[in-house]
């Protein structure tokens, strides 16, 4: 029982243990975060490939001309328990230029010839496509679009509403096809004055026969009208195809039914041939995995093959699930999330030496009552367990709240994200001055209190008393300068406009913040020459006047001269506040590179259980060699001298 | 009840190296100590003294030679029955008191009587014991300072809660290093007509001490002079 007292008053008492366990919570932390963000992006990817490619597809192997009967192979696979829809499809490479006043641009494209509604029924297209009624309003471009008609049910079903106008079938491009889509920073895009809705496309394909030969007449060329655009959230996808309507696409690819002479009796009736398509798309029956449907498909066309072997169904085809497909860019994604968390992991390390370190310190501190524990009749054991349990109460203390930050981190990374690309970036510029004495002063109050903190746990308490008179004092001198600019000086022509533009809330709130940063680098700044005057005290023999006199001087030169050196244009450029804004504002996740407007976030409970228990276990690892110290102290020895 | 012996100790030498230099600071000391007897031992400073203590206390080994609690020998005594014959037989008193710093008057007290026992066993004894602690506490005038940390305490009050914690489970022996040493007059008197209280209800103690005046409070005295006691 004195083993849980002694832990509990040894954690509330003693200053040193928080830094373990800010070691545990922030390493648990940073591991949960990377785990979420890095699973939240292998769930993304995974879902953006599967809305491309169903659950299952159909194709030749390593051939992209096609296979016929496609339509029997359909109406099969349709009738599997395991399969919920199948739709054909149409994959070829081309080439599509786009004008738009003096400005044209031609750039190579995949070109998908799709049927509409088959493809909502497997992959569930339309849901991504971009042009809604929603958007259309948002974009103000509802005058582009012609009454009663309604962009999304255009682009689902390949329609071109403007075909009165604009004649041609429908295309809907991925949305970064378009070189005049503007992605912004926020990742959103600017469609309002650039809108290629009613465009013209100009496709060009290079057709090839069903027995592979290219065409050598010539490419196949036509105009369409862009209906819509689709933002599948895959890069690859958005900026390299196009969708086209299935029939269309068949017939530029010349894979659509014909006649064709027999080589061996060019005087006969000529052979039919039939329409050919690259592939089947096959979306898997409710509680049907990809690997069961994969396994029914490919029976199914087994046995057809088998059943007609008039067909001619080739057996060279391929039945792959979309994780296939995929599984480059998944297997990338996977291998690179366990790459990330057991570097993290790694990193976390250093909180076991932490742990290990701070309780060899406390070991060494508390030999005379590990002493006194062994006289009153506590066992090496007992005495051990002390530290072990400490170093689980470090452990799940620590892990505990490493989890619920982790989880607020999580449940708002986007706003922290963009308040630290924007706000801080912003904070920084306008704090730009403060913000370089204090960096200096906080340095060396920091370094000094560290120092300290080794040496002697009482003196933190000086320099905080010394630090929370800075705060008021500087605070309070803020507040006077600040409100004297507010209410009467007349030279601070922008900040009387900023006040009244912002209103009064807002501006309270900012001169509370000011009010707050100020008093915060004042208190540090004292804390600073507090510790100071302490260095100098050990090293200077002299009257304490004196010696304040010194190490305020110290200060106040360091302060003086990083303020001097900021505000010479011939300082050093990283001096500068412009430059602080830029080396401060954070781009984690910087979505012109990355193609998802939000950063993704997955919290799997099991991974955030096996974390919790590798920081505890950790820990106690960490307070493993000082228990086993603590337990070889030779009580004798420990209580023979003061 | 007759008094008989509770420890004796047989020829016991103990050595310590100091460098390159051999400290043999005892030399067969032969002892014995009867029940509700107050022996003071009385010796120089390094005479050895807190090394006797520390031995008959099963605290540190000796080089030679036996020591017998009712005449079981208590170095053979190994692991945790060595733990528990200090915890339940002995009770040591400190000349610089040694309390924890982070428990209270109460729980310094206490500390010995958890020391014994598990955290199972420790439910069911709590209540009885706190109320033994309490009540200690208040015969030595520290009732109204249960709840204060050793830091908040004088030196006389400290070893007061020291001699508590040393009696919390009733021990057959009671050894005290210097009780006073560390006290000026007034509180080293008050230590001592403590001691006297419990011997007179008879508590078996051997105290250690280089003040001849705090010595002679006791029922016998022997002097430790190199290393070999000597009955005066």
């Amino acid at each position: 029982m004195y083993k849980l007292l002694l832990t509990f008053r040894y954690l509330r008492r003693k200053l040193i243990p928080w830094f373990a366990l800010a070691a545990v919570t922030l390493c648990t932390a940073m591991v949960i975060i990377v785990m979420s963000v890095m699973g939240g992006f292998l769930d993304l990817v995974r879902d953006a490939g599967q809305s491309l490619i169903g659950d299952v597809t159909v194709r030749s192997w390593a051939d992209i001309r096609g296979f016929g009967h496609y339509e029997v192979l359909i109406e099969k696979i349709e009738k599997l328990p395991e399969a919920a829809a199948a739709t054909p499809i149409i994959e070829a490479y081309g080439v599509v230029n786009v004008s738009v006043g003096e400005s044209s641009r031609t750039v190579p494209v995949m070109v998908k010839g799709i049927d509409g509604p088959g493809q909502q029924r497997v992959t569930g297209y339309a849901d991504t496509l971009y042009w809604t009624d929603e958007r259309v309003a948002e974009n103000d471009v509802g005058s582009i679009v012609p009454p009663g008609e309604n962009l999304y049910e255009a682009g689902s079903n390949l329609r071109n509403p403007w075909e009165a106008m604009r004649p041609g079938p429908a295309i809907v491009p991925g949305i970064e096809v378009s070189p005049f889509n503007y992605r912004q920073d926020d990742g959103t895009y600017d469609m309002g004055r650039s809108t290629m809705l009613a465009s013209q496309w100009t496709l060009t394909v290079q057709p090839i026969s069903a027995k592979g030969a290219i065409d050598t007449i010539g490419a196949e060329t036509r105009i369409f009208t862009l209906v819509n655009e689709f933002k599948s959230g895959l890069f690859e996808a958005d900026s390299r195809q196009v969708f086209i309507p299935f029939e269309i696409a068949q017939r530029m690819m010349t894979m659509d039914a014909a006649e064709m002479d027999d080589p061996n009796d060019p005087n006969g009736d000529p052979i039919p041939v039939p329409a050919r398509c690259t592939e089947i798309q096959v979306r898997a029956a409710e509680g049907v995995t990809p690997d069961e449907l994969q396994e029914a498909v490919a029976n199914c066309y087994l046995k057809l093959a088998l059943e007609r072997p008039e067909l001619k169904l080739s057996l060279d085809m391929l039945v792959l699930t979309w994780l296939d497909r995929q599984s480059t860019l998944i297997t990338a994604v996977e291998n690179e999330k366990g790459l990330l968390t057991m570097l993290f992991a790694i990193i976390s390390a250093v909180a076991v030496v932490m742990v290990g370190v701070i309780f060899y310190m406390i070991v060494l501190q508390k030999t005379r009552d590990i002493g006194v524990l062994r006289a009153i009749g506590a066992s090496r054991a007992g005495v051990a367990s002390i530290f072990l349990v400490y170093g689980a109460a470090i452990g799940l203390i620590g892990a505990g709240v490493g989890t619920g930050i982790a989880y607020l981190f999580m449940r708002n990374i986007n706003p922290i994200h963009t308040w630290l690309g924007d706000g801080l970036g912003a904070f920084c510029y306008y704090f730009g001055l403060p913000l370089g004495v204090g960096v200096l002063f906080m340095v060396i109050g920091l370094i000094y209190v560290g120092v300290q903190t080794l040496y002697d746990q009482v003196w933190w308490r000086n320099w905080l008393a010394v630090a929370v008179v800075g705060f008021v004092l500087i605070g309070a001198i803020r507040v006077a300068g600040i409100g004297w600019i507010y209410l009467w000086h007349e030279n601070f022509p922008d900040f009387h406009r900023a006040a009244a533009e912002k209103g009064p809330l807002v501006w309270s709130g900012i001169m509370l913040i000011d009010v707050a940063w100020g008093g915060l680098l004042g208190g540090v700044a004292l804390g600073a020459i507090g510790g100071l005057y302490m260095v100098v005290a050990q090293h200077v023999r002299a009257a304490t006047g004196v010696r304040l006199l010194i190490a305020g001087g110290i200060g106040l030169l360091a302060a003086v001269l990083v303020r001097l050196a900021i505000l010479n244009t011939s300082a050093p450029k990283w001096l500068s506040p412009i430059v602080w804004n830029e080396k401060i504002s954070i781009q984690i996740w910087d979505r012109r590179v990355y193609f998802f407007e939000e950063i993704p976030s997955r919290i799997d409970g099991r991974e955030v259980i096996a974390v919790v228990i590798v920081a505890v276990a950790a820990s106690i690892v960490g307070a493993l060699i000082p228990a086993i110290s603590a337990a070889r102290v030779d009580p004798v020895e420990s209580l023979r001298y003061e | 009840m007759p008094a008989v012996d509770l420890l004796t100790t047989d020829g016991l030498h103990k050595h310590y190296r100091m460098g390159s230099e051999d400290l043999h600071v005892l030399r067969g000391v032969t002892l014995k100590v009867k029940t509700g007897e107050w022996l003071a031992v009385l010796g120089g400073s390094g005479s050895g003294k807190s090394t006797l203590l520390h031995l008959l206390g099963g605290l540190d080994q000796p080089d030679e030679g036996t020591v017998r609690f009712r005449g079981h020998d208590v170095f053979e005594l190994r692991g945790g029955a060595a733990d528990r014959f200090r915890n339940e037989n002995v009770g040591f008193v400190f000349q610089f008191y040694h309390l924890l710093p982070e428990l209270n008057v109460l729980e310094n007290t206490l500390i010995s009587a958890m020391a014994g026992r598990g955290m199972l066993g420790w439910p069911a004894v709590r209540g009885k014991l706190r109320q033994r602690a309490r009540a200690l506490l208040d015969r030595l005038g520290l009732s109204p300072r249960l709840n204060h940390r050793p830091n908040q305490l004088s030196g006389g009050e400290r070893q007061r809660v020291a001699i508590a914690r040393a009696m919390i489970n009733e021990p057959e022996i009671l050894l005290a290093d210097e009780p006073t040493g560390n006290l000026d007059r007034q509180n080293g008197k008050q230590i001592l007509e403590l001691f006297a209280q419990l011997h007179r209800e008879g508590q078996t103690t051997v105290m250690v001490s280089h003040d001849l005046h705090v010595a002679e409070q006791a029922d016998r005295v022997l002097t430790l002079e190199n290393g070999r006691l000597i009955e005066k």
